[in-house]
């Protein structure tokens, strides 16, 4: 569970990141968070992730405060950032190895965990190679992995999807439904509104640091005229904010 | 034209030289180099001012300045090749340049210029205090504007040379189409090619030096034949307006000649290199791919930033091959260098030096102070790993500190052979040079984690073009040469000086891991977040902050100049005579340890410098032609000069400016001295 208590951010007085953010994701629940370039998506994934602290208010994970007891916190999730370019002087395996000795991933049933991972990601073959050798996407699933190593209750995750082939992204989106059915939590951003429509269970829109909206995609239609798509809704509530 | 200006602004505006942070943090920065690099250049000035009527009357300025300007074209070479070969091909705004509608050759231009802005801050360290000595003292307003024009000419030649030989080596060697391998070999021929320049101006000795020089043997003299377009510049800047204006012009024809020609390969070959270095692929091996074994954070952090270190051409040149190349080669080169001077092998102060040196040497692998540079934009990943900070300082500080200590193993055991140490000095230059360089690897990374230079496209700017280890080294001088003075003001034994040393390089050490540890996780929690913006400073606080920069530059430069320039001051008592000038030079001796005291025009030649000369002006330790080796103290190089023998085998030479002081004080001597 993730828990925003009237979060605020800004960059200066004119610049609001986070407005007085209020938010629970629960278990159970796969969330994406959506809003146009500059609304404040990444700074209220970074907040969650502890890179950065909230002016004011508090966040939570499975109840645990991430600026009273970081470390406790942190163990709770996993994060994928928006770039995926990582220590990549690095072997993938060597990576991996290096996020699972941060995780405490105990050392029994490591290999089994990675060669999973791998297996899921098609990149066994490439563990052996730098990372600086690895293409867009296969930076971008090394990363996912990485945080996936210690399976984490609650999985962050900032615009996933990009440079994903089609199966990788299919696998992904398969591995989120499943731990969101396993009673654990799923928070990602995207600018991908068909991935939030057919993927998410809950969505918010965020424009200029506020939450306009948070609840089923369903329902936000049914408040419109019903038949708009999701991308109507969307450019008109972030137009009209 | 305009696109060429338009180019140049933008790429300026985006590379590293002129960014470090946010705009507080550049300001400091940019506080910090100048509280540094002014005094120096200042210093030097002061020491040229003084020199040039020596060198004017041995008929050297031109030399000297032609030297001076050698030496800043053969640094500019050596170092700017790197630079080259990562503004022209391997910075990011590269292959989005080349999509542009524009000639390559203007793309050309503008990184050009970009690099050659970079030449400039070396050529204004090296040759502009030669250069404003020499027209303070001496020169007429077609001098300064011959020297402006010669200035902002100089780097072109030492510019184009890097270009071109980057120009031909990426558009025909395969072998260099691996960006890594580029890195590598070009930061190798850098330090192959220092050496080779100090070796080949050692060898070239006296053979270009007229027989019966003054100054015959000097490195001017060997600097200005290497490099013979410098005649050109100085004797456009030294000679009358109608023969100068002759050399400035074939100068600049020169140097024009040669941008023309690079432009004309570049427009060429340019394209070509690039290419092919898009179109390369990378080199993948299947490797055996097991997971590691588990580890404790700490050490899976330093295992980390070890294998980064050694797979990162510019770190592994810098930081690892440093660690093992520079201090074996230092002491040799030093120890070569030094060779005529009696070394003292034992003692405290040998032992005070020695630990100063060792730190030095120790920490010159920069692998602490850049520790959180290095990390650059992945800065933020500390933040949300689930380990304290402090023990992800832990992790940080161990790769340094290991190459460090192993930097100390490898100073100082040639050091003992070359400098004749004893056991006990070559034990305690092992324990307490140890114990400072932990220390000063933990102010290092503390540095580092106050003043992180985060914000970088090319690895070389985290090591290379980080201020912090300037600061860094700025502080071991201050704090252990504090010891070595206090060494030598308290005139300590050999075991007490040792433990003197011991117990203040412990507290040092106490201190550091303190900082370190203490403040340093809140710091580093604070410093890895992602960019928040700078609080604009106030006027006021802008006025102050600059009002106290200049102060103290104004201070320090001061305080430098009146050290140069200070005379020996004499105090002649019945009991003895005491001699002191600038800081910490001196001696002392009774009365009746005089064996003669008396006055001559002539000084024999002096050599073995230990202590200041600048022309005729000596203060210090000195081998004296036909007298061995004792203090010299002379102003000028006109006599009388007043000559104080000691009944055991020490003298003491002297003058002033005024003969009649000189005079005065000899009488003075006789008075109480021996007849």
């Amino acid at each position: 569970m993730i828990e925003f208590f009237d979060v605020c951010k800004s960059f200066g007085p004119a610049k609001p990141a986070a407005d007085h953010i209020t938010l629970t994701v629960g278990d159970g629940e796969i969330f994406g968070f959506l809003g146009p370039n500059g609304a404040g998506k990444t700074t209220s994934i970074k907040m969650m992730a502890g890179i950065l602290r909230p002016d004011s208010g508090s966040i939570r994970m499975n109840g645990v405060d991430i600026a009273k007891e970081p470390i406790r916190a942190k163990r709770q999730f996993g994060y994928v950032p928006d770039s995926p370019d990582l220590f990549v002087r690095l072997k993938g395996m060597e990576y991996l190895s290096f996020m699972a000795d941060m995780y405490d991933v105990p050392a029994g049933g490591r290999a089994e965990r990675i060669e999973k991972l791998a297996g899921e990601y098609e990149m066994t073959d490439a563990l052996g190679d730098a990372i600086q050798s690895y293409s867009h996407g296969m930076r971008q699933k090394i990363v996912i992995m990485g945080a996936l190593l210690h399976d984490p209750a609650v999985w962050i995750l900032d615009e996933p999807m990009t440079g994903l082939d089609p199966k990788s992204s299919f696998s992904l989106k398969q591995m989120m439904r499943a731990h969101a059915d396993a009673g654990k939590t799923v928070f990602f951003s995207t600018h991908v509104l068909e991935v939030a429509e057919t993927v998410c269970d809950r969505v918010a829109i965020i424009d200029k640091g506020r939450i306009l909206y948070a609840g089923r995609v369903q329902e936000l239609k049914e408040h419109f005229s019903g038949d708009e798509s999701l991308e109507k809704i969307f450019l008109e509530m972030t137009e009209h904010a | 034209m305009r696109k060429f200006l338009t180019l140049t602004c933008v790429l300026f505006k985006s590379g590293t030289l002129f960014r470090q942070g946010a705009k507080g943090r550049r300001n400091l920065s940019l506080i910090i180099v100048a509280a540094v690099t002014a005094p120096l250049l200042a210093a030097t000035t002061a020491m040229l001012m003084n020199a040039y009527p020596a060198l004017q009357a041995a008929n050297l300025v031109g030399t000297a300045l032609a030297g001076m300007m050698t030496s800043a074209c053969a640094a500019m070479v050596v170092l700017g090749i790197f630079y080259v070969m990562s503004t022209y091909y391997f910075s990011d705004d590269t292959v989005a340049l080349l999509s542009l509608p524009i000639p390559s050759h203007l793309i050309l231009a503008a990184k050009f210029a970009v690099v050659t802005a970079y030449q400039y801050l070396l050529e204004a360290m090296i040759v502009l205090p030669g250069v404003v000595a020499f027209g303070v003292r001496d020169g007429t307003p077609y001098y300064w504007i011959a020297s402006a024009v010669v200035m902002l000419t100089l780097p072109l030649i030492p510019t184009v040379i890097c270009s071109v030989v980057s120009i031909l080596l990426m558009a025909f060697g395969n072998f260099f189409k691996n960006k890594d391998r580029v890195k590598l070999v070009s930061g190798l021929l850098g330090i192959a090619a220092a050496v080779g320049i100090n070796v080949a101006m050692q060898s070239l000795g006296g053979s270009l030096i007229p027989s019966g020089a003054p100054l015959s043997g000097g490195v001017m003299e060997r600097a200005a034949a290497l490099y013979p377009v410098s005649i050109a510049a100085v004797n456009g800047i030294l000679s009358a307006p109608e023969t100068g204006l002759l050399w400035l012009a074939l100068f600049l024809i020169i140097s024009a000649a040669a941008v023309a020609l690079f432009l004309l390969l570049g427009n060429a070959l340019y394209l070509r290199g690039v290419v092919g270095l898009t179109q390369s692929v990378a080199d993948k091996r299947r490797a055996n791919a097991r997971p590691a074994r588990r580890r404790a954070p700490d050490v899976s952090l330093a295992l980390r930033e070890w294998r980064t270190l050694c797979r990162t051409p510019s770190y592994l040149l810098n930081c690892v091959l440093g660690a093992f190349l520079f201090p074996p080669l230092l002491v040799a080169l030093l120890g070569f260098s030094l060779r005529d001077l009696p070394m003292p092998g034992s003692g405290p102060m040998a032992l005070s030096i020695l630990v100063l040196a060792a730190c030095f040497m120790g920490t010159m692998n920069m692998a602490s102070a850049t520790a959180v540079s290095r990390e650059g934009k992945n800065a933020y990943v500390a933040r949300y790993l689930p380990v304290p900070y402090r023990t992800q300082i832990r992790g940080k500080l161990l790769p340094g500190l290991l190459l460090s200590l192993t930097s100390l193993i490898l100073m100082l055991l040639p050091a003992a052979f070359l400098l004749k140490l004893d056991g006990f000095t070559l034990l305690c230059g092992f324990v307490i040079g140890g114990v400072a360089i932990a220390a000063f690897n933990m102010l290092g990374l503390f540095v580092d984690i106050v003043f992180p230079k985060l914000d970088w496209d090319d690895e070389t700017a985290a090591v290379k073009r980080n201020l912090n280890t300037g600061i860094l080294m700025f502080g071991e001088f201050l704090l252990l040469g504090l010891p070595v003075y206090l060494v030598s003001a308290l005139k300590l034994g050999t075991y007490a000086g040792a433990a003197f040393l011991l117990l203040y390089n412990l507290a040092l050490l106490a201190a550091a891991a303190a900082l370190l540890f203490g403040k340093g996780p809140a710091l580093y929690a604070g410093e890895t977040r992602a960019a928040r913006p700078a609080k604009k400073p106030g006027d006021i606080r802008r006025l102050v902050t600059s009002l106290g920069t200049a102060i103290l530059l104004t201070a320090a430069a001061v305080l430098l100049f009146m050290e140069f320039t200070a005379s020996a001051d004499v105090q002649v008592t019945p009991a003895g005579v005491k001699i002191s000038a600038g800081i910490g030079e001196g001696c002392a001796f009774a009365v009746s340890d005089i064996r003669e005291v008396y006055l001559s025009n002539a000084l024999p030649p002096t050599s073995g410098r230990v202590g200041f000369a600048a022309g005729a002006q000596k203060r210090g330790s000195f081998n004296v032609e036909g007298l061995g080796r004792g203090h010299v103290y002379t102003q000028t190089g006109e006599g009388p000069f007043l000559y104080i023998l000691l009944k055991d085998g020490g003298f003491a030479i002297l003058n002033f400016k005024d003969p009649a002081k000189t005079n005065g004080l000899y009488g003075e001597l006789k008075r109480y001295g021996p007849q």
